[in-house]
């Protein structure tokens, strides 16, 4: 082998190594907050008082029959989403994140989940009971919530979230797979999409801030 | 002469390098038709949605595969000792290529070992589906 052919063997190798080794991406480091989280959504100065955006009163009924109004989050916190049970697109993505949310803070009693069904119709106590059994999901923390259509539809806005309903669309209805963070005071803290691992791991992260709020 | 083998060789290394994924069509369509229910890694979704990834219902009951993406499925399922009940969209339009792919993409994937399915196989079980 003259230093000629040499030299080019050590290229092709140099090449062929570097073009395996960058096959590997690597890991996106997630960036988690520090400090009080801000609170979200408008908000107005008046009087010399800020009104920040906040939750309305609500009433839903929970897959044991239980009524969920917004006293039953007095004092915790709680993650929202909007699905249905039948739901043939990203609800089960979004569950399978949710799910790890619930059992991260399975043994917390400050933090719950609230799941509120666009399909109020279809998806009574019975079938929502049925959909958290399938889950897994003990009794407890997690509420799989149903109520007056139009209500639910109307306090969307007020979560962050979008509800319609459309016949064009997969299942009949058009969501968005966003989990949105609503403290004690019904302020939102954070939110993040249901379908990005990346952002659940941030949103986790900001959860456990809010929760080390005195 | 000598130059023109490395550049081939090089074209290779590109080709080559970052294509670890055999069933590259079956793995898009997958991700398009099938995960949002079984998920990413196969795993399914608890007690909700069965799992592809060694199943053993998927072995036992392979040749079916075809008619059920294309039909859908209903009713009480038992898959590795667990049983599910929530029913499966049909998909009529999805075709006997598209099912090929998938079906192969699923039977090498994720511990899975199952065989090859060809195309004119997946064909003729779909004029049997019921």
């Amino acid at each position: 082998m003259n230093s000629k052919t040499y030299l080019s063997f050590v290229f092709f190798v140099a090449i062929l190594l570097c073009s395996i080794l960058s096959c590997e991406e690597p890991p996106k480091k997630v960036a988690l907050s520090t400090g009080p989280l801000p609170i979200l959504g408008e908000k107005e100065e008046i009087d010399g008082v800020m009104n920040y955006h906040s939750v309305a009163p609500f009433k839903f009924v929970n897959q044991y029959g239980d009524t969920i109004t917004e006293k039953t989050f007095a004092d915790k916190a709680y993650v929202v989403d909007y699905f249905f049970t039948s739901c043939p697109t990203i609800c089960p993505k979004v569950k399978e994140q949710e799910l790890l949310i619930y059992d991260t803070f399975k043994d917390n009693n400050n933090l719950s989940l609230l799941s509120v069904s666009i399909d109020p119709k279809y998806d009574k106590v019975e079938r929502l009971k049925w959909y958290a059994d399938k889950l897994e999901v003990e009794k407890g923390n997690w509420h799989f919530v149903t109520g007056d259509k139009d209500f639910i539809y109307d306090i969307a806005d007020d979560f962050f979230h979008i509800a319609i309903e459309d016949q064009d669309v997969p299942g009949g209805f058009d969501h968005d797979g966003r989990l949105v963070l609503v403290d004690k005071n019904k302020h939102i803290r954070s939110f993040c999409n249901g379908l990005d691992e990346k952002d659940v791991e941030r949103f986790i992260g900001d959860i456990k801030n809010l929760l080390s709020e005195k | 002469m000598k130059n023109s083998i490395y550049v081939f060789l090089l074209g290779l290394v590109f080709c080559l390098s970052c294509q670890t994924q055999e069933f590259e069509q079956g793995r898009e369509l997958y991700l398009f038709y099938c995960s949002s229910c079984h998920l990413e890694s196969g795993q399914g979704l608890r007690s909700l949605y069965p799992p592809l990834a060694e199943s053993d219902y998927l072995a036992k009951y392979n040749e079916t595969v075809p008619c059920i993406i294309r039909k859908g499925m209903e009713g009480k399922i038992i898959v590795n000792g667990k049983d599910y009940n929530a029913p499966m969209a049909a998909m009529p339009k999805i075709t006997a290529f598209e099912i090929t792919n998938i079906m192969n993409f699923i039977n090498k994937s994720w511990g899975n070992d199952l065989p090859y399915v060809k195309f004119v196989d997946v064909k003729n079980k779909l004029e049997e589906c019921k």
